[in-house]
């Protein structure tokens, strides 16, 4: 649902039904990283209500396509932080296999699996 | 870092403060699991009251994957593609010392449900198949996945009840699909939580016996002692990991001036612990594909 003046398209609220932080502040943050943005921001009106307004200024673009570009872009940064974290838990299985394979007792400490985007 | 069956740590660099935020929301809240959640009782004749009970056992974690079911709606009938259900009955003999009820007594009925629906109809055909409280089309044994495992709680020494000598507990339990948002029970993790790397940054160089009171004061050993020759020594951070940031390090006169502590702000050190339905790695790509599909979401909505 989309509240904004009918002659300005780069500014307009957005009310989303049935979400809450946790995209909010996701999508909110993705639409900081893009340069077309001037004010971005998202508020709920009453915790008791599953719903979302989250404003959007732009620097002329309108704001409906800015929006959907950030969504596109977390959903892009979750599959690259999918393929990383599958990655990540196949390589330190792998190791942790290798080390068990070794029938020595050598003490094995932990290994540093870390991702980097 | 470590992945066990049960909980796992790992570290997520150069992701941002709310994106991890939703991932940690969504594992708590939005993973769906499998929990019971209607208890048709038919005898309880034990101290535990009815609702109690019921209670008790909707909070037994139940080693399914939840994937492999549907949500059950309110028009939805019971059918093995929504719902697993459990059968309790323990008696104790008069006579016999006092028994304690564990969740390995909770046994999977894969036929659907035994108990019989009263009908009022007196016209029904007294030859057709009893109705019961679940309309299963086929047997559960026979999907693939459950023939090797069978359904059973993850934990086979919960404590459900106590009976004395005399009573019993005879009762259906039916598990369905639900996310934590509704009810805790339906959370998949134990808990699972993130914080970030903490940064000790050394201003000054710190030698002799201000680097010997520096290495005394950290509880869990952060600093180390390394020589420089000449018989100077010198502190140095060596794991900044086990920095718990309990400050006892820069109390004191003048610390604050020699020790920073601070934390690194894209670096998140995350720990999951799995309740036992999933392993906690496929929970947190459960997790990420549950973001990726919020936001499809939001997208269709507003195209």
């Amino acid at each position: 649902m989309e509240h904004g003046s009918f002659t300005d398209n780069s500014a307009a609220t957005f009310s989303l039904t049935d979400e809450d932080h946790t995209i909010a502040n996701a999508v909110r943050f993705t639409l900081n990283q893009d340069p077309r943005v001037t004010f971005c921001g998202y508020s709920i009106p009453h915790p008791s209500e599953a719903r979302v307004n989250i404003r959007v200024q732009t620097t002329g673009d309108p704001a409906r396509e800015v929006l959907k570009d950030a969504c596109q872009n977390l959903m892009l940064m979750c599959r690259h932080v999918r393929c990383t974290f599958d990655k990540a838990v196949e390589d330190f299985k792998a190791s942790n296999a290798v080390k068990a394979m070794k029938i020595d007792s050598q003490d094995s400490s932990g290994d540093d699996s870390e991702e980097s985007e | 870092v470590r992945l066990n069956e049960d909980d796992m740590e790992f570290d997520m660099i150069g992701i941002d403060a709310a994106i991890a935020n939703s991932f940690r929301r969504i594992l708590i809240a939005e993973l769906p699991t499998m929990a019971i959640e209607k208890v048709l009782i038919a005898n309880n004749t034990s101290i535990i009251q009815d609702e109690v009970l019921a209670h008790r056992l909707g909070l037994v974690p139940i080693r399914v994957d939840p994937r492999l079911f549907d949500y059950l709606s309110e028009n939805d009938q019971p059918n093995e593609k929504n719902t697993v259900v459990f059968k309790l009955h323990v008696q104790c003999k008069r006579g016999s010392p006092r028994i304690t009820v564990k969740s390995d007594a909770l046994k999977w009925l894969p036929n659907g449900s035994e108990l019989v629906k009263e009908t009022r109809n007196a016209t029904s055909d007294s030859s057709s198949k009893p109705e019961t409280y679940t309309y299963f089309g086929c047997s559960q044994e026979t999907i693939p996945e459950f023939v090797k495992n069978p359904i059973i709680p993850k934990y086979p020494d919960i404590i459900v009840a106590k009976l004395g000598p005399g009573q019993e507990i005879e009762l259906e339990a039916h598990a369905v699909k639900g996310i934590g948002k509704t009810h805790a029970k339906w959370s998949p993790v134990a808990t699972a939580w993130y914080r970030m790397l903490p940064e000790v940054v050394l201003l000054e160089d710190i030698e002799d016996d201000l680097a010997e009171e520096l290495k005394s004061k950290c509880p869990v050993n952060v600093f180390d002692i390394e020589d420089l020759g000449k018989g100077r020594r010198r502190a140095t951070v060596a794991r900044p990991r086990a920095c718990t940031l309990c400050r006892e390090c820069i109390r004191g006169d003048d610390w604050e001036k020699r020790v920073a502590l601070r934390r690194v702000k894209d670096h998140f050190i995350f720990t999951i612990e799995s309740t036992g339905a999933l392993p906690p790695e496929v929970l947190f790509t459960e997790a990420v594909k549950i973001l990726e599909d919020k936001c499809e979401r939001v997208i269709t909505e507003l195209s």
